[in-house]
């Protein structure tokens, strides 16, 4: 469910870096961008395919959005979007800054009305997230869904490799856990990707996309070009500091 | 293994040309490397030795880049670091608890008390029921926090459970160590 990708041209920047006696120090250059939303809609529905509906048109926007250039956080609770899809929490963050980003969406208590022909119910999922994380010249991502009840759709295996795909042949394509390198470097993970294929076969609800937790981590500089180049780390984002577990209720004296 | 076996065919063949003549045909194939399991988020932590026991919530960053730790009013509550590996998969997995909060017990109080050996059972939301195996604890001033050994690439999946330990000190609101416990996952 992770993919880790080596920024292009790595190993040429640090060959340089050495000849040139490069000491590795973070400069504003170091800056790592990204952003996150918890969800958007963007489709025309043909008419019928939420209960008692006409077509419809929607563009919801990037709902929830943070990015690295603030806000770094955001959240709305109880999201339905346009009956498509209902989620009682959306939310993302981007935490970013020198050297290194990491970023996170997430959907709580989702369900997919507009699968439910598809699916001959109403499709659910528990929990849908999203990570990045870029330091160190690597990016990597992943997706997480738990409690998902996708009905004639499908089920998913537990572990899902990038860009798996679910479908509704001429209808629908579901991704999970889409992840999309950028020619810039960067990457962009969607947990839950339905895009609507048109169409005028039995069963079509129409055309646009549905993304649900997306993230996207820029391309970061290698540090220490001193130091052999070595594999992504294992954590993708190192925290500063001393982690603080406790507020000295009970400490003596 | 069809195609092993004619691999191993192939193989000596290619020896035999290079004009060796007693060696056997093939050296075994390396053992597999550490094989981790699949990314699963963790659910739930079972520590028997010091009777805690919570859910997991993950816990990402702070605005500062410190990682962030369950709400101190929760302090039973323990939480997993998201930007690192599952537990279960290769890497350092690692999960934060308080000691205090509140003015109660963490769930971490008697972290310090574990000893190597010990059980740590972790649940994933994939079903999986994970035993590590306590290697070490360590107390260790904040100051000096072992960065490289806590969050540095592992070779086996393991797992790290972190809190605070040693003197408060009351004037910056911080205890001024933190107790780690690594572990590795049992086979």
């Amino acid at each position: 469910m992770r993919t880790t990708l080596l920024r292009a041209g790595s190993l040429a920047g640090v060959t340089v870096a050495v000849l040139a006696g490069s000491a590795g120090v973070a400069t504003a250059d170091d800056t790592v961008t990204g952003s996150a939303y918890g969800a958007s809609a963007s489709v025309s529905l043909l008419p019928g395919v939420l209960t008692g509906g006409k077509g419809l048109t929607v563009d919801t926007g990037r709902l929830a959005e943070s990015s690295s250039g603030g806000p770094t956080e955001a959240s709305v609770a109880d999201v339905p979007l346009e009956g498509l899809v209902t989620a009682k929490a959306v939310s993302s963050s981007v935490v970013g800054g020198a050297g290194s980003l990491a970023a996170k969406a997430s959907v709580a208590e989702a369900t997919l009305p507009l699968l439910a022909a598809a699916a001959g119910r109403v499709p659910s999922i528990r929990l849908i997230s999203a990570r990045c994380g870029s330091a160190d010249g690597h990016v990597t991502g992943s997706s997480d869904l738990a409690g998902v009840s996708l009905g004639r759709l499908g089920t998913l295996p537990a572990a899902t490799s990038p860009n798996q795909k679910l479908g509704i042949p001429g209808v629908a394509e579901v991704t999970v856990n889409e992840q999309l390198q950028r020619y810039d470097g960067a990457l962009e993970v969607t947990a839950l990707h339905i895009k609507l294929l048109g169409g005028k076969t039995a069963g079509a609800l129409g055309s646009g996309d549905v993304k649900l937790a997306s993230v996207t981590c820029g391309p970061s500089k290698e540090r220490a070009p001193e130091a052999p180049p070595r594999g992504p780390a294992q954590v993708v984002v190192i925290p500063a500091g001393a982690p603080q577990t406790g507020d000295g209720s009970l400490a003596e004296g | 293994m069809p195609r092993r076996a004619l691999l191993v065919a192939l193989s000596a063949l290619l020896l035999a040309g290079c004009g060796a003549t007693t060696t056997p045909a093939a050296a075994p194939p390396p053992a597999p490397a550490a094989a981790g399991l699949t990314r699963s988020l963790p659910t739930a932590l079972d520590v028997p030795a010091i009777d805690a026991k919570s859910t997991l919530v993950s816990l990402g960053l702070n605005p500062d880049r410190t990682v962030e730790v369950p709400p101190v009013d929760q302090p039973l509550q323990a939480g997993w670091y998201e930007y690192g590996p599952t537990p279960g998969e290769v890497g350092p997995a690692v999960i934060l608890g308080h000691i205090d909060g509140d003015h109660r017990k963490g769930i971490f109080w008697r972290l310090h008390e574990l000893k190597p050996g010990d059980p740590v059972h972790v649940a994933r939301a994939d079903g999986g029921e994970l035993t590590f195996e306590v290697t070490k604890v360590d107390q260790i001033a904040k100051k000096e926090f072992p960065t490289e050994a806590v969050y540095g690439n592992t070779s086996e999946p393991e797992l790290r459970l972190i809190t605070c330990g040693g003197k408060y000190d009351a004037a910056n609101r911080n205890y001024l160590d933190n107790v780690i416990v690594y572990a590795k996952l049992k086979r």
